[in-house]
């Protein structure tokens, strides 16, 4: 009786705590949303790791048709099989599922993890066709297509990263396209889908594509930015992937002085043995949720 | 026999609740556990686990064997039901692997669950009495067998199970097993989850 007295008291303590900081919590936020002046919060870079050289990775195989034309490096694991492969001209390295490959798979995970957990997010929905966008993270519950040119602002700044989650697939029409304009780059545009990416037939898209499951992009579909499948396959079909270089604002200029700084001598050992990739845990993607119910008291006995 | 394996899982809980944990988790302490058991080992009881176990290729977990609990299931596969949560096999045998985490041997942690009863004894029924140290034998697909060393013992109210510390990364390979503890009567259902937490030794 006791006992059950103090952990009332306890969960009441425990209760007021939270709400204390659920309160705080919303002042922040509050805050947060009046200096971004409301259109826009800040987005957290999303870095790719080791996966970042990689203009195509997969989970489950990369099949391709025809012709395409690949700028950057390509792998897939644990399924490594690559179809097609004889008909892709390739400016890169093919990793097929080597170490390279897995640990660029593990810093996969991370990065796309990283976009899902973006916020806040402004809610969005439907086709994304004759929109222009500024800078900002945008969600959809489910899913999200592309109809004609969808235009991403970046008012001026190199820097503007846009973020783009839903929860279930990607699907853009024939001949659609992805404008950028004042500074935005394919570098910093990021496309996180729950399920498959599919992109029509001749369309320009731009962006980091990374799909919980397959990516399809079907005949003639240009691709500035790299196309990264967490667990399913990647499907090409006569294609040109470009992993995008990207522009880092330029720093204000320093004040000239004319004294040419003294070049640092370089220092020959700079053979720093390439650490292997240490392959980062394979995580569990999907998390269970709660607890499991393992059990239906058949057996236990009042004690 | 059942009675004191009940009293034996219900008393560390309310050991918990006088000292005001807050009912999160109580660890098993493996000296604890030691005295109940004759030890045919000669002196240490950490159980000697070499450091860097090396990760193993994916190949689908087909079997259990738990020496020391005389346990020997074969592996079903189990999904994630619609909200969410693990999807647990339908009676009472076998024990489950989930399909969302790696294969027993691969880096992080491979996730199995099985009964403590499903109208009987299920095929973790015993599961409480495995000790720190125990090994645990998982047969793969392709013929090999990831073996595995108890490290932790922990069960946690369901309403505050650690979904990070049993799903979350890991640097090695490991192997969670899973089933239910602690009935409680009034409500007529289990309370607790029971997690042994396991590392790859080969």
């Amino acid at each position: 009786m006791l006992q059950a007295k103090n952990f009332q008291n306890r969960k009441t303590k425990y209760l007021r705590s939270i709400v204390a900081v659920a309160s705080v919590g919303l002042t922040a936020t509050g805050l947060m949303l009046s200096l971004a002046g409301g259109s826009q919060a800040a987005v957290t870079p999303i870095t790719l790791g080791s996966a970042d050289g990689f203009a195509v990775l997969a989970g489950a195989g990369i099949t391709n048709t025809g012709p395409t034309t690949i700028t950057g490096d390509i792998g897939t694991f644990p399924t490594t099989t690559i179809v097609g492969f004889s008909s892709i001209t390739q400016s890169g390295t093919n990793h097929a599922g080597d170490a390279v490959t897995q640990g660029a798979k593990d810093a996969l995970v991370t990065a796309y993890n990283a976009a899902v957990a973006e916020s806040p997010t402004t809610t969005i929905s439907g086709d994304l066709g004759g929109r222009t966008l500024l800078a900002g993270a945008y969600s959809s519950a489910t899913s999200l297509g592309l109809t004609g040119t969808l235009t991403l602002d970046g008012a001026g700044d190199s820097g503007s990263i846009f973020v783009f989650q839903a929860g279930s697939t990607l699907t853009t029409a024939s001949a659609s396209n992805i404008s950028l304009i004042n500074g935005a780059q394919s570098c910093n545009v990021f496309w996180q889908m729950g399920s498959s990416i599919t992109l029509g037939t001749n369309s320009t898209f731009r962006g980091t594509l990374l799909a919980q499951q397959s990516i399809t992009l079907t005949t003639g579909v240009n691709v500035d930015g790299s196309v990264l499948a967490l667990n399913g396959a990647v499907t090409l079909d006569s294609n040109h992937i470009t992993k995008p270089t990207c522009l880092t604002p330029t720093p204000t200029p320093t004040p000239t002085s004319t004294v040419t700084p003294t070049p640092t001598p370089t220092p020959t050992s700079t053979v720093t043995p390439t650490p292997t990739p240490t392959p980062t845990p394979v995580q569990i993607v999907k998390k269970p949720k709660g607890s499991v119910n393992t059990g239906d008291g058949s057996t236990a006995i009042f004690g | 026999m059942n009675r004191g394996r009940r009293l034996a899982i219900a008393s560390p809980m309310i050991l918990a609740i006088v000292l005001g944990t807050s009912g999160s988790a109580y660890q098993i302490d493996a000296s604890a556990l030691s005295l109940t058991r004759e030890s045919n080992k000669s002196t240490s009881i950490t159980p000697k686990i070499s450091k860097q176990s090396i990760p193993m290729n994916r190949s689908i977990p087909t079997r259990i064997q738990i020496p020391s609990l005389n346990l020997d299931s074969r592996l079903m596969k189990l999904g994630l039901l619609k909200n969410g949560s693990l999807q647990v096999p339908p009676t009472a045998f076998p024990a489950g692997w989930y399909t969302g985490s790696p294969t027993p041997g691969e880096m992080g942690p491979s996730i199995i669950a099985g009964h403590i009863d499903w109208n009987g004894p299920g095929v973790f029924y015993n599961l409480n009495k495995m000790r720190l140290g125990d090994r645990i034998s998982i047969a793969r697909a392709d013929g090999s067998t990831a073996s595995f060393v108890v490290t932790r013992m922990a069960s946690f109210l369901k309403r505050d199970f650690p979904t990070e510390a049993v799903y979350g990364d890991l640097n090695h390979p490991g192997l969670r097993l899973i089933t239910c503890g602690d009935y409680d009567f009034t409500r007529h259902k289990y309370i607790r989850d029971l997690v042994v937490f396991a590392k790859l030794i080969s």
